[in-house]
């Protein structure tokens, strides 16, 4: 066990940029050439320019009834953003950044409203700041009738992600650059994440990194790099069935770079008393395949496979650490048919492979047995939306839900009335295999795969031009009866209730 | 490309013309074959389009109508205003419509309802932003970008539909009406249009002085 200081100097270089302040300016300069360039042609009247702010506010509460597992939660999250937008014939610059603050109010309950809003920027609240996106991008036109019309390049900081969004999706430093054309397109980005704010990224996979999370001198998110590389075809021939038929292909890859720049932060492979603030090194690759049928012109489905590989940490009923292999998949599928003339339902189930093998917990570093030299416990690079209530990762789940949205009043009526959206969202949990999900409070052993089922809706509007409101709300309940996944660890209901106003300056 | 770009132009013109008079065929068709939309016939086809101005007339009628600020000084900025024919394509115009300004004059000429920012700062900035909130551009345009011809065309389009869904009269009835009829007319759309203006009006004169009392005492000849 480490002592304070210790301690501190592991966290100092666990947080540490492996990119040069040369590196970064250089970065910077760059940009700012090419902001000065836009700024010049802005003079001629070339450039479109867009800027301003948007307030918002939400106001959450959360809670569970039931089963002696009575709680609530209030929370308020305010943030004001800020964004500028320069926008040419060819090439374009963004940047947006927010400031946010949050509170727990929950303990302020009977002090009322009033004492809420005056409560200040005091002890209990969280502020947290970062910029959101920086980038140049440019559309180069090619020319090709027949082949690739369209080179679309980006670089600096935005949000990068694979062709559906099926892995990956978050806000990196990097670039990206596609071919675009009629029938296919290919490309690829690469992106770092130790430059954002630890609170904008979700890349939270070992010890180390959650012991950024934890540690409050350290700003920066994890280490860690995604590259990725893509194709897309539009239709796959020209017969009937064919005709209607698309498919995607991505590879990405993501590695930890303390690898390279602090090793002696990590668990070392057969380890047996390993410093309690380290992780391992966790890297992976994923293969993701979509296949796009258009069924008519209102109906689509898509189906998608992901295979995960890759090394993850493990500790051996000895004590001994481990880097063990992984072999994971999932599999998605979805459909969608669009209701006319403002309404879409859909219908949607997946899987993702578990491991049976994680006896103590979800997490990477976990006790292992040694019967099995794979694991099998899938992990996406980014946690998808599964619910509201209750919002797991995939692994070692099977999920169905159906979903319905639309603007009930969008034909008959004008005003806010007509631009309302109401959506609506039913969905049910099994797990695959015994052992643990994601989610604190799961027992591993039980028998009974049904871990709980949702129900979820909201309905927003923008009122005004500057001006959008809304309310959602869900209820989830847990298999918290006798012999469920959550027996006693959870309340016979929990929900949510969420309220937010937006307003753009 | 351009072909579809010209036969898609028409159809829209056409469905904008329902609500011009005919003799103005002419100067649509050479209007969209222009690469920027003039600044001149755009607001022109946005006056004769609401009501805010007879064929005979010209844009700066329009600006003087509705009390646009950050058009321009004067008439003499833009184009030779005692011309009858000023609403035409020669001479060619000194520039092409923004964004902003074409989203000032619409939302002002058909009266549609804006935004908090826009009702307390009314002009190009906010102006561009409705349209972008209502759809009124095909694409995103930016308050400062010159618009095609098509670009205006579907703007004004969309404008005439806004309204004609809550029981807009087309001005049709403008050929043949009597100088009394029209002026009833005309004052009946001004007082709708000017209504919520007249306060930020005030302001806005009260820091602009000079330049600002030379608009607003024209636009009182007018009106009265």
């Amino acid at each position: 066990m480490p002592n304070g200081q210790e301690r501190e100097e592991l966290l100092r270089k666990n947080g540490r940029s492996p990119l040069t302040k040369q590196t970064v300016s250089k970065a910077f300069l760059s940009i700012l050439i090419l902001l000065f360039t836009l700024m010049g042609s802005l003079a001629f009247g070339q450039v479109g320019v867009d800027s301003g702010m948007v307030a918002e506010s939400n106001l959450i509460g959360l809670g569970g009834l039931g089963r002696n597992q009575n709680a609530f939660t209030l929370t308020s999250q305010n943030a004001l953003r800020l964004y500028l937008a320069l926008e040419g014939e060819v090439w374009s610059f963004s940047a947006r950044g927010a400031l946010s603050y949050s509170i727990d109010l929950a303990d302020r309950g009977a002090e009322g409203p009033v004492s809420w809003i005056f409560s200040g920027l005091d002890s209990t609240g969280t502020v947290s700041g970062d910029l959101n996106s920086l980038s140049v991008s440019g559309n180069v036109d090619l020319s090709s009738e027949d082949g690739f019309n369209t080179l679309a390049l980006r670089f600096g900081r935005f949000t990068m992600s694979d062709s559906g969004s099926a892995v990956f999706r978050q806000t990196l430093d990097g670039f990206s650059a596609y071919l675009i054309g009629n029938r296919v397109s290919v490309g690829m980005f690469a992106g770092y994440n130790g430059l954002l704010a630890k609170t904008s990224s979700q890349m939270v996979y070992t010890g180390t990194d959650q012991e950024i999370i934890a540690d409050r001198n350290s700003f920066f998110a994890a280490p860690r790099f995604v590259t990725g590389a893509g194709m897309s075809i539009q239709s796959l021939g020209e017969q009937p069935v064919l005709e209607n038929l698309g498919y995607s292909i991505d590879i990405l890859y993501h590695d930890d770079l303390r690898r390279f720049i602090n090793p002696q932060g990590l668990i070392e492979p057969g380890s047996t008393n390993p410093n309690d603030l380290a992780g391992g090194l966790y890297w992976s690759i994923y293969g993701i395949n979509q296949l796009q049928y258009t069924v008519s012109s209102r109906s689509f489905i898509d189906i998608t496979g992901t295979v995960q590989s890759g090394q993850t940490l493990v500790q051996r009923p000895g004590g001994v650490y481990e880097l063990l292999p992984i072999l994971a998949g999932s599999g998605n599928l979805n459909w969608t048919y669009f209701l006319p003339p403002f309404a879409r339902v859909g219908v949607s189930g997946g899987f993702a492979t578990g491991d049976g093998q994680y006896r103590s917990s979800y997490q990477e570093g976990a006790q292992f047995s040694e019967e099995q030299n794979l694991s099998s416990l899938y992990k996406p690079l980014t946690k998808p939306s599964l619910g509201v209530v209750f919002s797991p990762q995939p692994g070692n789940l099977a999920w169905i839900d159906g979903q319905i949205s639309g603007r009930p009043f969008g034909s008959s009526l004008n005003g806010p009335l007509s631009r309302m959206q109401v959506t609506g969202r039913v969905s049910a949990f099994m797990r695959l295999r015994k052992g643990p999900i994601s989610e604190a409070g799961a027992i591993v052993d039980t028998a009974n795969p049904f871990v709980g089922a949702e129900v979820s809706g909201g309905v927003s509007s923008r009122i005004l031009s500057d001006l959008g409101v809304g309310l959602n709300g869900g209820l989830f309940i847990p298999a918290s009866f006798a012999g469920g996944v959550f027996e006693g660890t959870k309340p016979a209901v929990q929900y949510l209730l969420l309220g937010f106003v937006s307003l753009r300056f | 490309m351009i072909t579809k770009f010209v036969i898609f132009s028409s159809l829209l013109i056409l469905s904008v013309g329902m609500s011009l008079p005919a003799q103005q065929n002419q100067l649509l068709d050479e209007f969209i074959l222009q690469e920027k939309a003039p600044f001149h016939i755009s607001l022109y086809l946005v006056g004769v389009s609401s009501g805010i101005i007879r064929e005979d007339q010209n844009h700066w009628d329009v600006v003087t109508n509705l009390g646009l600020r950050g058009f321009g000084d004067g008439p003499e900025d833009q184009i030779d205003n005692t011309s009858n024919q000023a609403h035409s394509l020669d001479p060619i115009p000194i520039r092409p419509i923004t964004a902003g300004e074409l989203g000032h004059a619409l939302i002002q000429a058909f009266d549609i309802p804006a935004g908090f920012m826009y009702r307390l700062f009314p002009g190009n900035w906010y102006g561009a932003k409705e349209m972008e909130f209502r759809g009124f551009f095909p694409q995103t345009r930016r308050f400062n970008q010159a618009l095609t011809p098509f670009e205006v065309v579907f703007a004004i389009q969309r404008a005439v539909n806004y309204r004609l869904a809550r029981g807009f009269t087309p001005p049709d009835p403008v050929i043949g009406m009597t100088d009394v009829e029209f002026e009833q007319q005309q004052q009946a759309i001004r007082d709708r249009a000017l209504g919520g203006l007249q306060q930020a009006t005030q302001q806005t004169d009260a820091q602009r002085a000079g330049t600002g009392g030379v608009i607003e005492e024209e636009r009182e000849v007018t009106i009265d």
